[in-house]
């Protein structure tokens, strides 16, 4: 048996207006591209769960239109809402052919009957313990509509095999992902990641660095992004992985909350680590927008903090990339401003605008409809965190399109740019201690 | 007068950065486009330099000294601590 697992890859943007204006600012397109170009780890988590005999061949539909169908027994979707129409149109064109299709992931686990229009079987839930038996079925040419993981989150990180890499054309990559937990405690209103494939989970430190050093093989420099929601939520086992990365010359990338600010032990780690950049959701510098947000109102707690945490961590040699929504209840004409200040003052070495987006399945999603404030039922293919999908309370649509093309502007502009690297750079000369050029280590770290 | 750095000391600091042996560093190579540098570790190659030999490179040409010849040229024109504008001690 031939199998054909698709990843739908690539960034999409609806906007006419943000897309002309992304694409020529500096500093918007880095991170989107990085997300572009990084691989579908949990497809590559299937084909390592794949038994011998079954050929697997990796793919990534970047552009459906000029997709050419392979030659499959079998093939598996797996998709993020933004894409899902193309995922769609492309599945329909395999089974047009008379090829079994089968699709997975966040927006199939949200939506199995959506799904299920354009697939033979829907894999809802983590894929890995449900993928053995797709395969057996498939085999059988007994696929059943619908493969439900008993109880969602059940997956033991511990016992899942390591994604297989080797499939990889690796040349065409420059950061590989590592995944080292599953889910988040913090629970906002409207992440789609945190609660839907179960509750928060760590893979043993010991079993991702099986994972780290199987990239670490491939690659003279290897730049590791971690596939995490919120990394460091478990500090034991943080201090155990920061200094097993810290053995190793590699440099790498998160996200995690700011609460790792609070800990100048993990922080020293980190910047020791080879970690690079840490991204955090800072999501708003109003007190009103941030109310609410998630359950226990711990961001709104955090806020006052912000430019301490970012000082704190940027100080180590490690950038830290604040992300901000627009549109919250809380926001009005002015917050576009308040933002633009905060991220120019605070001097972030990166930032990153997006507006509220209300994915299928989460607590947001259900409160707007309820509250009759979408933009229609269903717009997938405008979940791209840069279009408005809903009716913001302080202010127009309008107004919230407009003002993310005022950050956009402001934010992401040569002259802005060069301000924060200088301020990043005075903050880590300002740690430096007495130069000798053997304090150069070979991460380039602190003295 | 602090004494003008040699291009070898330069050599040498951009090379640990780089990972790569200082004797096998073409002068005109792009550091972070071809050496890999990614642009967080050009910020702190760049921080250090300043650091070392207590100068300071305009936000202008943070993007511009890419290469090893362009840097070394950069610092070997500076007038040292004394005169720089930021001052401080002497490294
Ligand atoms: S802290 Fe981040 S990952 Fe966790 S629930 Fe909130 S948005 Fe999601």
């Amino acid at each position: 048996m031939r199998v054909g697992l698709i990843a739908m890859s690539g960034v999409r943007l609806q906007s006419e207006a943000l897309r002309e204006l992304g694409v020529t600012l500096p500093g918007f397109v880095d991170r989107g591209k990085v997300i572009a170009a990084l691989p579908s780890l949990g497809l590559l988590a299937l084909a390592a769960q794949t038994p011998p005999g079954i050929d697997i061949d990796y793919v990534e539909a970047a552009d459906v239109c000029s997709h050419e169908l392979g030659d499959y027994d079998l093939v598996a979707f797996s998709t993020f809402t933004a894409m899902a129409y193309e995922c769609y149109e492309l599945a329909d064109r395999y089974r047009a052919r008379g090829v079994p299709v089968v699709i997975g992931g966040l927006h199939a686990t949200l939506l199995p009957e959506e799904a299920g229009q354009h697939a033979d079987a829907v894999c809802i839930g983590e894929g890995e313990p449900l993928w053995p038996r797709i395969l057996e079925d498939a085999a059988a040419g007994q696929l059943r509509p619908f493969y439900r993981q008993d109880e969602p989150g059940s997956c033991d990180l511990a016992g899942t095999a390591s994604p297989r890499f080797d499939l990889l054309d690796i040349d065409r990559y420059n950061r590989l992902t590592v995944q080292t937990s599953r889910g988040c405690p913090r629970d906002c209103e409207f992440c789609a990641a945190s609660r839907i494939l179960g509750r928060y989970r760590v893979k043993p430190v010991e079993k991702v660095m099986r994972e780290v050093d199987a990239i670490a093989a491939l690659w003279d420099r290897p730049f590791i992004e971690l596939a995490d929601d919120n990394t460091f939520v478990d500090r034991t086992w943080a201090r155990e992985f920061l200094r097993e990365m810290a053995r190793r010359d590699i440099r790498w990338f998160t996200e995690t909350d700011v609460s790792i600010a609070e800990d100048p032990e993990l922080l020293d780690l980190l910047a020791a680590s080879g970690c690079q950049q840490v991204l955090i959701g800072f999501e708003s510098v109003s007190p009103t927008s941030l109310d609410g947000l998630d359950r226990g109102n711990w961001k709104r707690k955090q806020m006052d903090g912000y430019r301490r945490a970012i000082d704190a961590i940027q100080a180590r040699g490690v950038s830290v990339n604040g992300c901000f929504i627009l549109g919250l209840d809380g926001d009005t004409p002015d917050t576009f401003e308040q933002v633009r200040d905060f991220v120019l003052e605070s001097a972030l070495l990166e930032s990153q605008v997006t507006v509220l987006t209300p994915f299928p399945g989460t607590r947001l999603y259900h409160r707007l409809k309820d509250e009759g404030r979408l933009l229609g039922d269903e717009f997938w293919d405008r979940c791209t965190l840069f279009d408005v999908n809903f009716r913001p309370k302080g202010m127009s649509v309008a107004d919230l399109e407009q003002g993310l093309q005022f950050l956009f502007s402001e934010l992401y502009n040569e002259r802005i740019q060069a301000r924060r690297k200088r301020h990043y750079m005075d903050l880590y000369r300002d740690r430096l201690g007495a130069p000798t050029p053997a304090d150069v280590t070979a991460r380039g770290g602190e003295a | 007068m602090r004494p003008v750095p040699s291009e070898s000391e330069i050599r040498q600091l951009v090379a640990e950065f780089a990972r790569v042996p200082p004797e096998g560093l073409r002068a005109d190579v792009d550091l972070f486009s071809e050496l890999g540098i990614d642009s967080l570790e050009a910020l702190k190659l760049l921080a250090w330099i300043e650091r070392k030999y207590d100068i300071r490179i305009p936000d202008h040409q943070l993007t511009s000294l890419n290469t090893l010849d362009r840097i070394a040229a950069f610092v070997q024109q500076q007038p040292g601590p004394e005169d720089s504008r930021r001052g401080g001690s002497a490294p």
